[in-house]
């Protein structure tokens, strides 16, 4: 009746987890959040799926970013996040001085990241990954033309924590 | 100036400003050198924030989110909430659900009682059958309702109600097995868990009855057989008239692993489900109308039409044969088995006097789930 097959549904999990998971622990910053919300999404997926899924990587993707955009201002979620902190599920490194001058940058930009509203944080990583100003505007609940001024906030604050990380 | 504050300078950099803007606000940079500032100011700060994104999306694309965990953890869950999720499927998907509703119950339909006060006709749902089906023939059923039906909106199609209980106060949770099962209206032994299985009890609840209504709207019913290519319609007469299911009390309990395991075991008991049909409905001119759908593939309805007893009977689809007969104590069940022997997973179900049991689990085998099922006899 829910309009999706058990072994297909079984194998849009398989094809979109992991790289949704990706994508959410950037917005987020904490992939233990991001796991939830992709798991969330799944089950949105599963009860109510939409009446016309020609595209399920879409649907989930939007339905993610809006939980995690609502959770995140529901929560003020700042803070550091040592399971990313810590390289969780990291493969083996090829140069460990290589890694861990790559690691302190990831670092930084993680801080850096953190200390933005989720508004600016949506904003400069959505853009980051592709998205239009329409795109963000719809996904941060906020005027299209306010997007670039949004953007250009974001920019400053980060780049005053980074730099102020980096001294 | 307004013209170029930092919002539309950003927006310029980004290529999201249409031609006539573009041209406007390029003619002003021409002529203002602190705007021209801030602009490269601006573009700068943009190319080193791509930068560090860049680094740090590079070091996201490492990590790894083990998937078959994750699928496992997900299942597991869908048992935690399983209670709930039983009555909030069937509250969601009720649109969606009616017109499929309709047919199970045109094709169960058997009057064991004709209330005569409100000219009701009442069945009573009461055994059970499979129908092979393929995968294949199945989404491309689907498939064909969507293209050809997709016209009609479901919710046009009629108008649905729930009666009873609702949201948390849907189920209860229960301190002892006898408390539970009292709702079911007689005493039922407490399922064996082998405790080789490692499994402890996480939740015992219990639900009270509800009734799901619906009335149709014919006009649009009959615009979607037609689409569907039906050579028969709907009575106006039904217009407006309310059907409905009544679901009896559920007891429901899970079983999870002490450690973390994909193993689970799910139980759900509930007396047959009721359908009410108005007075005057001839259901076995409903049961040819939809046996007579060109959606349904030639073999299915061929099955379905040779159902014996169809008016009592709930049909389940056997899907690409994954599902076999069973024997429990005197009565047949139907065993689904699906996955491999890393993560597989069982489904029984049966009926014995006025109770339906659904058993699913996983990480058991058919014989630890037989054993469960023989011992609430």
């Amino acid at each position: 009746m829910a309009g999706i097959s058990s072994t297909s549904f079984r194998a849009l999990f398989e094809l979109y987890y992991a790289p949704l998971c990706r994508r959410l622990t950037a917005l987020t910053g904490d992939p233990v959040l991001a796991e939830d919300i992709v798991q969330e999404s799944f089950l949105r997926l599963y009860l109510s799926p939409p009446p016309d899924l020609s595209n399920p990587g879409a649907w989930l993707n939007r339905v993610a970013v809006n939980l995690a955009y609502n959770e995140l201002k529901r929560a003020r979620r700042r803070g550091p996040l040592e399971a990313l902190a810590a390289g969780k599920g990291q493969a083996a490194p090829a140069d460990p001085v290589e890694e861990v001058e790559r690691r302190d940058e990831v670092e930084r930009v993680r801080v850096a990241l953190n200390r933005l509203t989720p508004r600016e944080r949506f904003a400069l990583l959505l853009r980051h990954s592709g998205y239009s100003y329409a795109e963000i505007a719809a996904a941060i609940h906020i005027a299209p033309t306010s997007v670039g001024t949004i953007l250009a906030r974001a920019q400053r604050n980060f780049r005053a924590v980074y730099l102020d990380e980096e001294g | 100036m307004a013209a170029c504050d930092e919002g539309r300078l950003m927006a310029l950099l980004d290529g999201e400003l249409d031609a006539r803007e573009r041209i406007e606000i390029e003619h002003h940079l021409a002529a203002c050198p602190p705007c021209r500032a801030r602009l490269q100011e601006l573009r700068s700060a943009r190319r080193e924030v791509e930068e560090s994104l860049n680094a740090y999306m590079g070091f996201l694309e490492k990590m790894e989110f083990p998937t078959h965990e994750a699928w496992q953890r997900w299942q597991s869950q869908q048992v935690k909430k399983g209670a709930m999720n039983m009555f909030t499927r069937v509250k969601r998907s009720v649109s969606a659900a009616a017109a499929c509703l309709l047919v199970a119950g045109a094709l169960t339909l058997q009057p064991v009682q004709t209330a005569a006060a409100n000219f009701l006709q009442i069945f009573r749902v009461n055994q059970m059958t499979t129908v092979p089906i393929s995968q294949r023939n199945l989404e491309a059923m689907v498939q064909e309702l969507r293209q050809k039906g997709g016209q009609v909106k479901l919710r046009e199609l009629g108008r649905i109600s729930i009666d009873g209980a609702q949201g948390d106060a849907m189920t209860k949770e229960a301190q002892s097995w006898a408390e539970a099962v009292s709702v079911l209206g007689r005493t039922l032994a407490e399922p064996a868990v082998p405790p080789s299985l490692g499994l402890k009890q996480s939740n015992l609840s219990y639900g009270r009855e509800f009734t799901v209504k619906f009335t149709l709207n014919v006009d649009k019913m009959n615009e979607l057989l037609r689409a569907l290519g039906s050579k028969k319609f709907l009575p106006p007469e039904l217009n407006g008239r309310e059907f409905s299911i009544r679901f009896p009390s559920i007891v429901e309990a899970s079983y999870v692993p002490g450690e973390p395991t994909s193993r689970y075991l799910h139980l759900s008991i509930m007396g047959a489900p009721e359908i009410w049909v108005p007075a005057g409905v001839d259901v076995d001119e409903l049961r040819s109308l939809l046996l007579e759908l060109p959606i349904l593939p030639p073999d299915l309805k061929e099955r379905l039409a040779s159902v014996r007893d169809w008016q009592h009977t709930l049909i389940l689809p056997n899907i690409d044969g994954q599902g076999h007969e069973v024997k429990i104590g005197n009565t047949i069940g139907l065993l689904y088995q699906s996955g491999n022997d890393k993560n597989h997973s069982v489904a029984l179900v049966w009926q014995q006097g006025d109770l339906w049991f659904i058993l699913s689990g996983a990480g058991l085998t058919e014989e630890q789930a037989l054993s469960i099922a023989q011992s609430l006899e």
